[in-house]
């Protein structure tokens, strides 16, 4: 399951985390149902690095982001943060740790509160943890907004009076006001223009390399999280089928659905986008209400064989970072000349 | 700079011709300059992106050729034709005949779009009803055919399915089906994939490719992403600010793109297999709401390479070989300011 247990310097370890819903019988029926939305995930974050975590939706990556962050309360697994346990803390050590771990949401529109004032919203953090008050907090919001480029003139202000970019950049600053060490991104940027995003994308990046942050970063569009990611686990109904560093990940995918995540992506470059590079893979992502035996994939996967129907194939760590859940993933590497998403694609 | 025209060549092969499109919005005693001075022709079988980031005013180009906008809109000073035909000064009746059976859409929620009471039968059989006249048997084996068209699997089956009972990304397909049962000449998609996994994404911009050719239709994609935009078209218009600010073909555009702000566009998106290195060239600040018609360019405040010039007086969009420009850098201003 898990790539390595011996925490270099990791900041958060998870292990075999499990987050299923709606365990419960439906009315009328005896047959007991539930939405396995992580079903055994692991990995770790060392220190000032930032882990993307990417696949389509219903994949289970918000629902990590919302455990790793005690948003919900796990089925099972373990989530250590700094070698302590944080699943069922005591709400002392609760509220120390809440502020080591904040959050940043996808929608900058819904997550203000749109009758308080900037100011009011930044300070808000600071007054509950006991950490400034008055001038001092006055100070410190200053300061936080200007580390994420806005002007101090935003303080008297409503959240409507500011654009998408602009609302992330102050929900940034809430999430700093605490100094946390890691935060949590669920998809910050893909509420936002193309323009905008390369701001937000860049700000993050400045913020970590000033402040050591450490980011688990959560989206689906592939080339943001390569571009600001160090390490990137691929997720597929509810699983990590693979795990690298971003460069070597998106170079060489091992894994058939990271093959297919990663040529599905649409290029700029028309002459790329024409060439028949551009490889696409058949059939829908299944229901997470009710997965598929063995590896989730096979439904879709061009190389599956009778063995991926029924065995469940475990995340094999080559290295370590890079892991692979898949049963033929050397035979493939081996035969990618003959790679049949394209060589499909050729015959038609 | 002899040879630029001021405006796009007029094709004899031309499908759709729009020249000087503008449309305003009146709302709460304020009005919106949504779209203004908007030209371009669309020749027979070819696709054209329209791309350009939210309130560029590229949906309400798509939705005013289709003459859907709200009725708090206004579309002044313009011509629409569609082979000849002026579609702006159609009556409703004459304009319904064109709907679905000459231009059809598709957006880009499809479970708004379908009724949720309907099944996809049903869907079908009053298109097929209202633009071809087939019932019954027909209407069925037709339905069928459209269907597996968009290659739904078991479309016999998939008939009597609910909107809700289909993913999204079949829901699209659905859509594309009824978009296509009226043999329309043009197809407008805003936004067809927007909704949807990338790697159905993938799968949607294909049909749309396949369609195209095998229908012989002419397609306008509108989509914020430069990527989607590339895959499908032949040319591409760029719009910023309600304006055409850029008008070539794909490969011109994206590989040699000459508006500053094509050119922050793309060095702005990071690319799947590009240099993580170097940091995204992020464009400062945000597209403004245009409250008043514009007099000059409106991308000036934001723009790395503005002149004097550039915040005075609204640059043209001039084609020099066939690739339209709207900038002063690009174009030259000595002594050529436009009255």
């Amino acid at each position: 399951m898990t790539a390595s247990k011996t925490a270099d310097n990791s900041l958060l370890q998870v292990d075999n985390l499990k987050v299923h819903f709606g365990q419960g019988r439906r009315l009328f029926s005896r047959s007991r149902w539930s939405v396995r939305a992580v079903d055994g995930v692991s990995f770790q974050i060392r220190e000032g690095e930032t882990l993307g975590l990417v696949g389509e939706s219903g994949c289970g990556k918000s629902t990590v982001g919302r455990a790793v962050a005690q948003l919900l309360t796990p089925t099972s697994g373990m989530i250590s943060f700094d070698g302590e346990d944080v699943t069922g803390m005591d709400s002392a050590r609760e509220r120390r740790f809440r502020r080591d771990l904040q959050i940043v949401f996808q929608d900058p529109y819904s997550s203000l509160d749109p009758r308080m004032r900037i100011g009011a919203a930044i300070r808000e953090p600071l007054i509950i943890h006991g950490i400034a008050r008055g001038r001092e907090a006055d100070a410190r919001v200053t300061e936080l907004l200007d580390a994420v480029g806005l002007p101090v003139s935003a303080v008297e202000r409503y959240p409507h009076e500011f654009s998408g970019g602009q609302r992330q950049r102050i929900a940034i600053a809430r999430a700093l006001a605490l100094e946390p060490r890691l935060i949590v991104c669920d998809e910050p940027i893909s509420a936002l223009d193309v323009s905008v995003q390369a701001q937000i994308v860049n700000l993050l990046g400045e913020l970590q390399k000033r402040r050591r942050l450490t980011f688990l970063f959560i989206a689906h569009d592939l080339a943001v999280v390569r571009h600001i990611s160090h390490r990137i686990a691929v997720m597929y109904l509810g699983r990590i089928v693979e795990t690298g560093d971003s460069e070597t990940l998106c170079r060489e995918p091992l894994h058939p659905y990271t093959k297919a995540l990663f040529g599905a992506v649409p290029r700029t470059d028309p002459r790329a986008a024409r060439s028949g590079d551009w490889s696409v893979i058949e059939g829908e992502i299944p229901s997470p209400l009710n997965p598929p035996n063995g590896c989730h994939f096979h439904t879709r996967c061009p190389f599956a064989r009778e063995v991926c129907r029924h065995s469940d194939p475990p995340l094999e760590a080559l290295s370590k970072d890079r892991g692979v859940a898949c049963h033929f993933w050397r035979e493939i590497r081996a035969n990618t000349g003959a790679d049949p998403i394209k060589t499909k694609k050729a015959a038609t | 700079m002899a040879e630029s025209v001021p405006v796009a060549p007029q094709d004899a092969a031309s499908l759709l011709s729009v020249r000087d499109l503008s449309v305003c919005f009146h709302a709460k005693g304020e009005t919106v300059h949504a779209v203004n001075g908007v030209s371009f022709d669309l020749a027979r079988g070819e696709a054209i992106g329209i791309v350009g980031e939210s309130g560029s005013g590229k949906s309400t180009v798509a939705l005013a050729i289709m003459q859907l906008l709200a009725p708090a809109a206004e579309i002044s000073g313009s011509h629409v034709t569609l082979e000849g035909r002026d579609l702006l000064a159609m009556n409703p009746r004459a304009m319904r005949q064109v709907r679905g059976r000459e231009i059809a859409l598709v957006f880009q929620d499809p479970m708004t779009a379908l009724n949720p009471v309907l099944t996809v039968g049903q869907h079908m059989q009053e298109a097929l009803y209202l633009h071809e006249g087939l019932k019954g048997q027909a209407a069925f084996i037709r339905s069928v055919e459209l269907l597996n068209l968009v290659g739904i699997a078991a479309p016999e089956s998939r008939l009597s399915a609910y909107p809700h009972q289909l993913s999204g990304g079949m829901r699209q397909r659905v859509m594309i089906a009824l978009a296509v049962s009226g043999n329309p000449k043009l197809l407008i998609a805003d936004e067809p994939t927007t909704a949807l996994d990338v790697t159905i994404q993938a799968q949607i911009l294909q049909l749309l490719a396949r369609l195209r050719d095998e229908l012989d239709m002419s397609i306008i994609l509108v989509s914020h992403d430069l990527g989607v935009v590339a895959s499908l078209s032949d040319r591409v218009l760029v719009m910023y600010g309600g304006t055409v600010v850029e008008d070539a073909t794909a490969e011109q555009v994206l590989l040699y793109p000459k508006h500053p702000y094509t050119s922050a566009l793309i060095a702005a998106r990071p690319e799947i297999d590009g240099d993580r290195d170097v940091p995204l060239r992020a464009i400062p600040g945000a597209a403004g709401r245009q409250c008043e018609p514009p007099s000059s360019c409106s991308f000036a405040p934001r723009c790395p390479e503005c002149m004097d010039v550039c915040s005075q007086s609204l640059p043209p969009l001039l084609f020099v070989n066939g690739h339209g420009t709207a900038c002063w850098k690009v174009s030259g201003i000595d002594g050529e300011r436009i009255p």
